[in-house]
């Protein structure tokens, strides 16, 4: 496989880094990377994955497009209400970049179709707006060993953290059951530049994984704080109790 | 014992009486046998907002006893998407 000359100028500026190059571009082609939701996270993540040129990009979701998503929601606009998320953001994308193969499904995770929805991926973010959704992937990902790319926002706050099955802790072993109802506010409120500034690392951290470069944030939890303007890491341990990475009793 | 607390997400020190007040990231010293739970109703951060707490890296139940040189890192459920 080779880049056409159409594709060596679209990523002329990823061909003069060291770190990707030629070579570095063509495992972008191959790489293969589902995003589960288009909403506030899977925009960024999309627009910069799509815009990258990873070559087989899935999308998932099956909620419609509602005015009040769009102050944060930037894949949609203001005509594509009540269509599709899925096919609004295919839209979107196919403009972006048609020279990488986009999927949009139209499905919600259960623990049914999980296995089958990530099976023709390499790796997996997480734009999902509920932890039960997240656990379900989460389990997903550890059974299969692929990447799972975490993503939180909340207010004026966001979290960003990547799985590597078998390397580090999962996303269970950080928060060890799904916050009780109440705990999360419905719905939460939250400013949409948060969501593109948590989605964008998600977006590099795929990037990287694929590329093979750099450190990830394996074993690392990157909170955000846009108030005081910090990002802060806590140091996050792999527990032998977790029940879907460790000893526990739920496999 | 002194613990090193890591407070994020807006949480902060809510107990006017410490000198910790307002702070994000603190050692506060504690005696010796104080839980999880103990932790949060002194530094007047209400558990029953399912915080997530971390300690050491590790998820423990509001139960967990401390000890001397643990980090506390305490954080809301952040799950919008």
């Amino acid at each position: 496989m080779s880049l056409n000359d159409r594709e060596k100028k679209r990523y002329t500026r990823h061909l003069i880094l060291d770190e990707i190059g030629e070579e570095g571009q063509l495992r972008l082609k191959n790489g293969k990377v589902v995003v589960v939701g288009t909403g506030g996270l899977g925009s960024p993540v999309l627009y910069y994955l799509a815009a990258a040129g990873v070559g087989c990009l899935g999308l998932v979701d099956n909620d419609s497009v509602d005015l009040s998503n769009l102050q944060r929601q930037i894949l949609h606009r203001t005509g594509d209400l009540s269509r599709p998320k899925a096919v609004s953001a295919y839209e979107k994308l196919n403009d972006l970049n048609p020279e990488i193969n986009i999927k949009p499904l139209i499905e919600r995770v259960t623990a049914d179709n999980a296995d089958e929805i990530i099976s023709g991926y390499d790796i997996v973010v997480d734009a999902t707006d509920n932890f039960p959704s997240r656990f379900i992937l989460n389990k997903a990902c550890i059974r299969a060993g692929k990447p799972f790319i975490h993503g939180g926002i909340l207010g004026f706050f966001g979290q960003v953290t990547t799985i590597m099955p078998g390397q580090g802790p999962c996303l269970q072993c950080l928060f060890r059951e799904p916050p009780t109802p109440g705990a999360v506010p419905s719905p939460p409120g939250v400013v949409g530049a948060v969501a593109g500034t948590i989605g964008t690392i998600q977006a590099v951290e795929a990037v990287k994984i694929i590329l093979g470069a750099g450190d990830i944030l394996s074993g690392r939890l990157l909170m955000y704080d846009s108030l005081e303007l910090s990002f802060r890491e806590i140091t996050v341990k792999k527990d032998p109790g977790c029940p879907v990475c460790g000893s526990g009793e739920d496999r | 014992m002194d613990l090193t607390v890591r407070l994020f997400a807006g949480l902060k020190c809510e107990n006017r009486e410490l000198a910790c007040y307002g702070q994000k990231e603190f050692i506060i010293e504690l005696q010796t046998g104080t839980n999880l739970g103990q932790l949060l109703d002194f530094l007047g951060i209400p558990a029953e907002m399912g915080k997530i707490i971390l300690v050491n890296g590790q998820f423990k139940p509001l139960t967990q006893d401390l000890i001397d040189g643990d980090q506390v890192s305490i954080f809301p459920p952040i799950g919008g998407g």
